[in-house]
């Protein structure tokens, strides 16, 4: 191995947002030409930090180092002269703009002349010399996201930057989006860039990284080499206590069909055309659909969420179709529903938590007084789902914008669990949000099904189907491809269906 | 607490109007005009019965169109038909009264107000049905809406409802049981003074309980939560339960009929006679009323007042001077309105030059 040689690093950064301590005395160094990992709970200030190096934010105290030298970095441009460059989580992308023209963006040669060849030969170079595949003159709204990311990287190469920080850069992508973009990364460290990425998949800072630093409230805890970590002691080091195993619920329900699906099938002419899809689920039975996001699973969703109705086929829930129901009368049977895109579908990010916890039952003679809906009664019941999930901060009256994204969702795992359910549709329950979090989940849908709830999970994360389900569907294409039981079901048979959807 | 969000909420407005005041000044310099027309205006306009009296019958349907868009807006839709919904309202005062000449006061009063509501809603509700069955976008319906209507409204005051014994484009008298009283009705009998010979009349606190009742509608009842989910986020509100085809229409409706209540002002209030051309745009203005108010309902009715005070201004100003004309208004209006789209951006840029004048 050849001789470290620091490019940044922080000491002591301390950075406040009003009452909020974001970063604490922050002290942590970054070597050349390696990929470095930070990883953390929700809140923990890993995006902070790396926002402060980016020139987003500027710390209350502290001394960025970078090179040797002390900088000040006041401005994302500041940054980008210095050779780092950021993907954020949410793409930062023209979407009716080509791949060439969002690539040079803010970066035009000159404000009159526009030597088109020069960049498309630059681009190409850049792309074959690190394996991208993407097409210059595609618009970027026709692209897949994993490709949109890869715009996003291939953006700050042509911006010559040396250090690439990634922000939970797997979050959207599918496994072989993950892997192709490892791959990617593996290269460029290759080539003497820095990468330093922000996730909460110990599994990837595993198989991905060199070093690790772990942040918890606020600070950073330790920096590591990765080698010799597994995955318990880094989870933790990132909760800062023993993980315990998840509560085991006595089953007492009797079989009894809560929702069956009879030979569904949707004529689609925008997204995923689904092809007689059949399935039952009991009570106290927890059904995991597997499959690589884009199969058909959101199609599914907003047919059984009673969103979509252009489908043949039935589908009946205790025993009564679904066409019976308004999409409201839905949800006053026992349906509930974690929606797969929280933002879009889940929540209205400008209400206020108060306003949001009452979303989708909001016509509940119980919220009123009298004909109006009473201020207090829906900050009781806020409050009660803030209390019984530990969504931070604590007070109803905040805008759910205010929250950070793993908080958002546990005030909606809260709204569509903490009351009377036979039947649960989760759709990436844990999507963004950290392990302390995802065990409490995923304890409260054993206890659910413990109590008679049947539950329809769709993830694309195996680990967590693996870990909950009784029952494994994998979807494949708009179609089910196969039906396995728990006890059988192995990884690479589930990834061999859910990638080609044929058993070997 | 709510001080400071009150001070925080009003300085923008505040320096806009000042701004706009400086600016107006200057243009009447430019004329050769002295600045002391603008104070002897806006001296008339707050601190004379006359001045104020005029102000507040402007203000009137100024908070009707302002609440008509702000309605809209909270569903996330853009109501650029309120002139033709007010006209349409106007208009079927006209008619009802025509049709029922010998109706008793207390139920010509209701059915005048309720006709006027009903005319301008179902007006409106085309625009929510276009938008909610065919996906026609609202602001090019609304716009054309604006044209028929307008039209249509003139045709019946210059053929069916003429009145043929003036050389004016106006229709005939409505019967007089349509009459509401003038505020000058009410002061005088308590033997004061106050508004005398103005046409504000009992329509301005009709138009008061229309902001209150918008305020609960869309705080604090079911249904306005629902719209207004509907209007920050669609795809949340139909994951929820929340449909999207009756809630258009219903806020169409009721955002219409907000603008027709204009005729209560003008016709059953003042006039008593439907004349061409009888709005100075109050519909657009709302827009800006609106926009002033950031769709709150409670704030339309200082927008519109603010706005009503520059209309009066500008009638005040006409009057002093040989040189200017009350367009001027638009001119006043149109830098508020500048000022208060730039609002952020004057703030955040102003922001930033404190912040970094103090880190240097």
């Amino acid at each position: 191995m050849k001789a470290s040689q620091e490019i940044f690093s922080f000491n002591q950064i301390t950075k406040r947002f009003g009452s909020v301590l974001a970063n604490q005395e922050v002290t942590f160094s970054v070597e050349k030409g390696t990929i470095h990992g930070v990883v953390g709970e929700n809140g923990a200030g890993k995006s902070t930090i790396m926002k402060i190096l980016y020139g987003i934010y500027s710390p209350d105290s502290g001394t960025v180092y970078f090179k040797g030298e002390a900088k000040k970095i006041r401005d994302p441009e500041t940054a980008i002269s210095l050779g780092i460059g950021m993907v954020h989580q949410h793409f930062m992308l023209v979407p009716t703009l080509t791949v060439w023209e969002n690539i040079i963006l803010g970066r035009e040669p000159s404000l009159w002349t526009l030597n088109k060849k020069e960049i498309l030969n630059k681009l190409e170079l850049l792309k074959s010399s690190y394996g991208f595949h993407v097409d210059l003159e595609a618009k970027i709204e026709t692209l897949a996201v994993g490709q949109q990311q890869q715009v996003e990287i291939l953006k700050l190469l042509y911006r010559e930057a040396d250090i690439l920080i990634l922000d939970e850069p797997t979050a959207v992508l599918s496994p072989q989006e993950i892997e192709a973009l490892f791959e990617k990364l593996k290269r460029l460290k290759a080539n003497h860039k820095t990468i330093v990425i922000i996730t909460h998949k110990l599994k990837e800072i595993l198989n991905l990284t060199d070093f690790v630093t772990v942040m918890r409230q606020g600070s950073a805890i330790e920096t590591l080499p990765t080698e010799g970590l597994n995955e318990s002691t880094l989870a933790e080091k990132i909760i800062g206590r023993k993980r315990i195993p998840l509560a085991t619920f006595k089953k007492k329900s009797p079989q009894e069909t809560v929702l069956s699906v009879e030979d569904v099938s949707l004529q689609n002419t925008q997204g995923v055309s689904l092809n007689k899809i059949s399935f039952q689920i009991n009570r106290g039975e927890l059904v995991g659909i597997a499959g690589i996001e884009g199969n058909g699973q959101q199609e599914l969703i907003e047919i059984l969420a009673h969103v979509r109705k252009d489908y043949q086929g039935t589908v009946r829930l205790n025993k009564k179709e679904l066409n019976d129901f308004s999409t409201y009368d839905l949800r006053q049977q026992g349906f509930s529903l974690i929606p797969p895109d929280r933002h879009q579908e889940g929540v209205v990010l400008s209400f206020s938590i108060a306003e949001n916890s009452i979303l989708g039952h909001h016509r509940e003679k119980n919220l009123k007084r009298g004909p109006f809906l009473s201020e207090n009664k829906i900050e009781t019941l806020a409050s009660r789902l803030i209390e019984s999930f530990d969504v931070r901060p604590k007070d109803p009256k905040l805008p759910l914008s205010a929250l950070s994204g793993g908080n958002q969702q546990k005030l909606v795992v809260a709204r569509e669990t903490l009351r009377p359910i036979s039947f649960l549709l989760a759709a990436h329950p844990t999507r963004g949000i950290d392990i302390g979090a995802i065990d409490f989940i995923h304890e409260h849908f054993l206890k659910l099904k413990a109590e008679g709830a049947a539950i329809l999970l769709v993830s694309s994360e195996l680990d967590e189907i693996l870990k909950l389900s009784d029952r494994i569907l994998v979807m494949y294409q708009g179609a089910l491809v196969a039906e396995v039981e728990k006890e059988k079901a192995t990884e690479s048979q589930l990834g061999l269906w859910m990638t080609s959807g044929v058993k070997k | 607490m709510i001080l400071g969000q009150l001070k925080k909420n009003l300085m923008g407005p505040l320096f806009a109007i000042l701004i706009a005041a400086v600016v107006t000044s200057f243009i009447l310099i430019s004329f050769g005009e002295s600045p002391e027309i603008l104070w002897e205006a806006f001296t008339s306009t707050f601190f004379t019965s006359f001045g104020m009296g005029y102000t507040l019958y402007y203000t009137t349907p100024l908070i009707l169109t302002g609440l008509s868009v702000a309605l809209c807006f909270h569903a996330g839709l853009f109501n650029i038909g309120a002139e033709g919904q007010l006209h349409l309202g106007a208009a079927g005062i006209v008619a009802a009264s025509f049709l029922f000449p010998q109706l008793p006061w207390y139920l010509a009063l209701p059915l005048g107000v309720f006709i006027s509501f009903l005319s301008g809603a179902l007006w409106g509700l085309i625009a929510g049905f276009l938008k909610a069955k065919r996906g026609s976008h609202e602001v090019i319906v609304t716009i054309l809406l604006n044209f028929i209507g307008i039209t249509f409204v003139n045709y019946l005051i210059l053929y069916p409802f003429k009145n043929t014994s003036v050389q004016n484009p106006e229709t005939r008298e409505i019967s007089t049981s349509f009459f509401l009283p003038p505020l000058s009705a009410l002061t005088g009998h308590f033997g004061s003074e106050i508004f005398r010979t103005t046409p504000v009349n009992v329509t301005l606190f009709l138009s008061l309980i229309a902001a209150l009742s918008c305020h609960y509608f869309l705080f604090y009842t079911t249904k306005g939560y629902e719209l207004r989910t509907l209007g920050q986020n669609p795809k949340s509100a139909q994951f929820n339960g929340i449909a999207l085809a009756p809630n258009l229409i219903l806020v169409f409706f009721l955002s219409g009929g907000l603008s027709g209540l204009v005729g209560v002002n003008e016709v059953m209030g003042f006039s008593h006679k439907l004349i061409e051309g009888f709005s100075p745009q109050y519909g657009f203005t709302g827009i800006a009323v609106a926009l002033m108010a950031r769709n709150s309902p409670l704030g339309v009715i200082l927008a519109a007042f603010l706005f009503g005070s520059i209309h009066n201004g500008a009638r005040e100003i006409e009057f002093l001077s040989e040189k200017i004309t009350k367009e001027i208004a638009i001119v006043m209006e149109a830098f508020l309105i500048i000022l208060i789209a730039g609002h952020s951006y004057f703030v955040n840029a102003f922001t930033r030059l404190i912040k970094r004048g103090s880190r240097d």
